[in-house]
């Protein structure tokens, strides 16, 4: 069951920004909330897709 | 972190996307300067987020109980997840598994497979999708096989 969560929540996050999307020219950090950042990687389909989760504190 | 810049830099000609996700407090100023100047010092120009939910939200949905963690989607966006105990063991086996996927997109690519996919979508969602566009003049088709 835990396992089908994480699959739908990831799943989802295989849809988010263009599929082609170009990585920034410069540095930036965009606040984004779950489905964003889900929407954001359901978009980049089609590519390889390293997601590093990570805290500064 | 340095690690993945270096990672992007080798493969993103060849289909690979870095993708960032502080789970810092994205209302403390302090700590997003800290991290945009972090970003910026190891040279991080792909997508770098701070993600705007609780900790307990995220911790679901991702279906983990603390970090870091790596998730690497292949081209079809199946994952597999790595808890970076070791960081520098676990990256290895990262960029291991990221060249075995670009490859195996490599391998398709040679058999002139186009990649299609269908999805369902509500009416937001197709607007939201329509939105992604602007400034783009779309062309939008309904259709059905009957």
């Amino acid at each position: 069951m835990r396992h089908a969560v994480i699959l739908t929540g990831l799943t989802l996050l295989a849809a988010a920004l263009p599929a082609q999307q170009a990585a920034p020219e410069e540095v930036s950090l965009k606040v984004v909330n779950y489905d964003q950042l889900a929407e954001t990687v359901r978009q980049l389909r089609g590519k390889v897709v390293v997601v590093d989760l990570w805290e500064d504190t | 972190m340095p690690h993945l810049v270096q990672m992007h830099k080798k493969y993103a000609d060849k289909g690979l996307a870095v993708i960032t996700v502080a789970v810092d407090d994205p209302r403390n100023e302090k700590t997003k300067a800290s991290l945009t100047n972090f970003l910026k010092r190891v040279n991080a120009t792909f997508s770098n987020f701070i993600l705007d939910e609780k900790e307990a939200v995220w911790q679901k949905k991702f279906g983990i109980e603390g970090i870091p963690y790596i998730f690497v989607f292949n081209r079809e966006g199946k994952y597999k997840r790595f808890e970076a105990g070791d960081i520098d063991e676990e990256l290895a086996n990262v960029e291991k598994l990221v060249v075995e996927w670009l490859k195996a997109r490599a391998s398709e690519r040679s058999k002139g497979q186009a990649q299609v996919e269908i999805k369902p979508v509500t009416r937001a969602g197709l607007e939201q999708e329509i939105e992604r566009h602007k400034g783009k003049v779309v062309l939008l088709n309904y259709w059905a096989l009957f």
